[in-house]
Formats: C-alpha cells, structure tokens, sequence
C-alpha cells in the first residue's frame, strides 16, 4: 500500500540524512584535530602543501 | 594571531571520554538522550498513537515533518539573533585590526549562526522530503506550487545561499559581518513561510495547532502528545549536533590560523634564504 | 587552505593598502555577482510562485460567479464533496462540490486520489466550465465543471480511526449548510 509505503521511506530518509549529518560532523571534528595536534607548526593540512606553489 | 583563550576541546573531549574530537560530558549526555528519545519517539509516531480517521497511517508522517519545520524556524531565528550580535560586536571602532575579528564573543556568535544556519538547512531539507511523501497519499501529488510550499522552498534557497556565502573565502571580519546581514535579511522569509496559509489560498492545511491560550485543538489526545513529544525530541537531537558543529566551526578557525602561520613562516624562511 | 597572499607586484612595493583594495575589488564584484544572482532567482520564484498560488483555487461560489469572465478558461475550483452526489460511469467520476451554499456540478475524468472518498473532504480540481444542462442540490444549473486533476485538500484536524462516533459519517462539518436555502439529501 502507498500509504505505508510513503510513511516508511519518509522515516527513513530523515533518519539516514540526520545520522549521515551527524556521522560528517563528528569526522570532520576529528580529522581537524587530528591535524591540529600534531603540534603548532606541523603539516597542519595536506590540502594547505599542494595548493602551494612551489617556485 | 589574536589569542583566543578558550577550552581546550581535546582536553575536553578526552576528560569525557569521548570518542570524538568534539565530544563534551554535556554531549555524550545529549547524545545517549537524543538517541533514546528517537527510540521512544519510533515507537510513539509509528507503533502506539492511532491511525487518522481520514489519512489512515499517512497522518504518521505528520511527527517528522512538523517538528522539523520548528527546528528548522528556531535555527533560523538563532542565527538571525547571532547575526545580531555578531554585527553589533564588530561595529565600525571596536576592535578589528587587518580585517580580523578581534573579539571572542563575535567569534562565538558567528559560530552559533553558522551551526544554527547548517542545521536549519537540514530540517527544512527533511521538511520538504516528507511533506512531498505525505503530499503524495493525502493530496494526491507530490508538488504544487502553492504559497506554503514555495515559500518554503525560497526559505531552503536562501539559507543554502546563506552558507555558501560563509565558505566565500575573506577576512573573518568582513566574512562575518556580511553573512550575518544576509542572515538578518533571510529572516524576513520566516513569518511568511508561517502565515502564508492563512494570507493566502494554499492547497497546504493552516497551522495544525493553534497555540493561542483558549484556542480549538484541531488534533486529539495521543496524536496531540506524540507531536508535541517528537517535537522535544528533534529539539534535543539538532541541540546535541548544534554543538558538534559549533566546536567543528571553532576547529576550523583554528586550523586556517595554523595554516596561516605555517604559510608566514614558509615565507620568512625564503626570505632568508633570498629566494 | 589556500595560499593566503598572492605575489602581486604590488605587495614587493609594501604598498599593503594597494593590495588590499586590489583584492576587495574582485572579491566584492564576486559577492556583489553572487548575491545579485541569488535575489534574482528568489524574486524570480516568488513572483512566479505567488503570482500561481495567491490565486491557487477559487471557491464553488467564486467560480459561478465569475462564469462570464472565466469563459473556458482553465482554472482551480475548491468545495467539499458532497458524499450522496458521488457516481461513478466508466472512467467518469461525477458529483457536486459545495462552498458557501453554492454547488457545482463536476465530471472528473480521471481517477481520484484515495482520501477522495472521505465525506464532505475539500477537494481543489483543476478544469474548465463546460455548458450543459445540470441538476444539482441546489437547483437548475447551466454549466458544469469538466475535471481533469484532482487533488485532496485536506484540513488540519485530525482524529483517531477508531475512536466513537457520535452521528453518522456522512454528516456534514458543524455548520457548514446552516445557512443554504436547500437540503442536501444523505447517502
């Protein structure tokens, strides 16, 4: 029946969409960190070495 | 670089034993509530209120998509008030050398805006979604331009604007006090979302309940408390994320300023070595 | 991260006001480009969206009263479903909408959503005056109303499936016919 049918994925869907929210934002924190503890002046982001140009 | 005393987040999260970086006692007890909630919440919306007298199960979606949409209004509101408070913080004259914004409590509020903005923007998402499934079985279709739906959709567009503006690379102040204007003109689309079903003919039904003191309750007992319980629980769910978030946006401010000093002093050192 | 400083000529000078307003002229042509983009789809949206929706239906009563002007123009008409008016002929569902003590007689040519058979549920169709001799509750009529989309528009009350009803289904809302010079007959 469509009714269940539609009731089902809407719970769905917003179930997956805020857990794959929470599941970027908790990863992003600890990547982040990551990058940050490995002290003041070490490679803080890969990202930050390649985009530099070496001349 | 201007200092910013604040807690150590590493320490914090370590101190609650958490598994994330910005985990916190008060998170890790959001957390375990927010999830238990959503599981009462499940069984509430899905399994013990009844089924409607006109929609059947269909009405169950109704516990999703309404409280996201308050969720979604009171992140707007609170970046809206943010953006406020960001403005009046980095006012021409105070503080504010090379375009950085000196003050801690900016910085803090530009943070509260940019979490509230993001989750907003999911909740409005998630709004969306389910109105369109329940459209489906109880109107008969998924979308119609009426004035509820496309204001909605206008409300979604600009705060997705919102935050594209914030990733817009400048300086912190300049970056904050122009999406903190955005924010405060964006608000301006939130009390006509709201009454646009009583200003104008929609397809979508008026506000469901009326929360005027004495006012009919058009929704009976169990439905009336599982709305009202799915509410607190969405609100309990976007406050634990919100405050991830928060500490996400302040370690990003911390890893563009490490990012910044290493590019400084890969710079001095060419100096030194005169290219 | 980017590299934060471009090597502009201007920098080797010390001139960091000249770099500086180099920079902030693109970048506020860039924000300036962006937002102007962003107000012109929004009011672009708006103003078709609104333009469709501050006139998204008219009611039974509108729609006859406005028969002349309407001609065979295409247009949303909005009443409830009269439950005791509901045939069905082949894939032609015909029945009478009420607003305001008007009744419209329709012929609906496509298969109506589920809840349509809920009684007395507004329905918004979309569709046009057609001229033919009809009967409906409320007398003589010379138009009906040719559907050819359906969409249920249904309120915000809501109530359990299985409580007690007090009266029968086919009852209409409280109020709803106390001030119609007609009777509508039950099912």
């Amino acid at each position: 029946m469509t009714h269940a049918a539609n009731v089902f994925s809407g719970y769905v869907l917003a179930a997956v969409a805020t857990a794959a929210y929470v599941v970027w934002v908790i990863r992003r924190g600890r990547t982040l960190g990551r990058h940050l503890g490995i002290g003041a002046r070490g490679p803080v982001s890969d990202v930050a070495d390649e985009s530099r140009p070496r001349d | 670089m201007i200092e910013t005393p604040e807690p150590d987040l590493r320490e914090q999260a370590q101190r609650a034993g958490s598994l994330s970086m910005t985990g916190s006692v008060a998170t890790r007890v959001l957390g375990v509530v927010a999830i238990a909630a959503v599981g009462v919440m499940a069984l509430l919306a899905l399994w013990i209120s009844p089924a409607d007298a006109v929609q059947g199960d269909a009405v169950r979606l109704m516990y999703v998509h309404v409280p996201s949409i308050w969720v979604a209004y009171g992140g707007f509101v609170l970046t809206a008030f943010a953006s406020a408070r960001v403005l009046w913080r980095t006012r021409s004259g105070v503080g504010g050398t090379y375009g950085v914004i000196a003050d801690r409590q900016a910085r803090r509020w530009d943070r509260v805006a940019g979490a509230a903005a993001e989750l907003g923007v999911l909740f409005t998402a998630l709004t969306l979604v389910t109105g369109s499934l329940w459209g489906k079985v109880t109107w008969g279709t998924y979308w119609q331009w009426d004035a509820r739906l496309t204001t909605t959709v206008l409300l979604f567009v600009t705060y997705l604007g919102y935050l594209a503006l914030r990733r817009l690379p400048a300086e912190s102040r300049a970056r904050a006090r122009r999406s903190a204007v955005m924010a405060l003109i964006a608000v301006v689309n939130l009390p006509i979302v709201h009454y646009s079903v009583d200003w104008w003919r929609t397809l979508h039904q008026e506000a469901s309940l009326n929360l005027e003191p004495g006012g009919d309750r058009n929704i009976t007992g169990e439905m009336y408390w599982t709305l009202l319980y799915s509410w607190a629980t969405f609100t309990v769910v976007a406050l634990w994320i919100g405050i991830h978030r928060y500490r996400v946006l302040r370690l990003e401010e911390l890893a563009e300023e490490a990012s910044l000093e290493e590019l400084l002093a890969q710079r001095r050192d060419e100096q030194a070595a005169g290219r | 991260m980017t590299d934060l400083s471009p090597r502009h000529p201007l920098e080797a000078s010390g001139d960091r006001a000249a770099v500086r307003r180099q920079m902030g002229r693109r970048r506020k042509a860039v924000i300036g480009a962006f937002v102007l983009l962003l107000l012109i789809a929004g009011g672009a949206a708006t103003i078709a969206g609104l333009r469709n929706a501050t006139l998204f239906f008219r009611n039974a009563d509108e729609a006859i009263a406005e028969r002349v002007e309407l001609g065979d123009r295409r247009f949303r008409l909005q009443g409830r479903v009269v439950p005791a008016s509901v045939a069905v002929d082949g894939g032609v569902t015909t029945f009478e909408v009420i607003h305001n003590c008007a009744s419209v007689a329709v012929r609906h040519s496509v298969d109506p959503p589920d809840l349509f058979e809920s009684p007395w549920i507004p329905v918004v169709l979309e569709g046009r005056w057609v001229p033919g001799e009809v009967v409906t509750v409320a007398g003589r009529d010379t138009h009906f109303f040719s559907s050819d989309n359906m969409l249920v528009k249904h309120t915000n009350e809501y109530a359990a499936a299985n409580a007690d009803r007090i009266g029968d289904p086919d009852e209409p809302p409280e109020g709803f016919l106390d001030d119609c010079p007609f009777e509508v007959p039950r099912l």
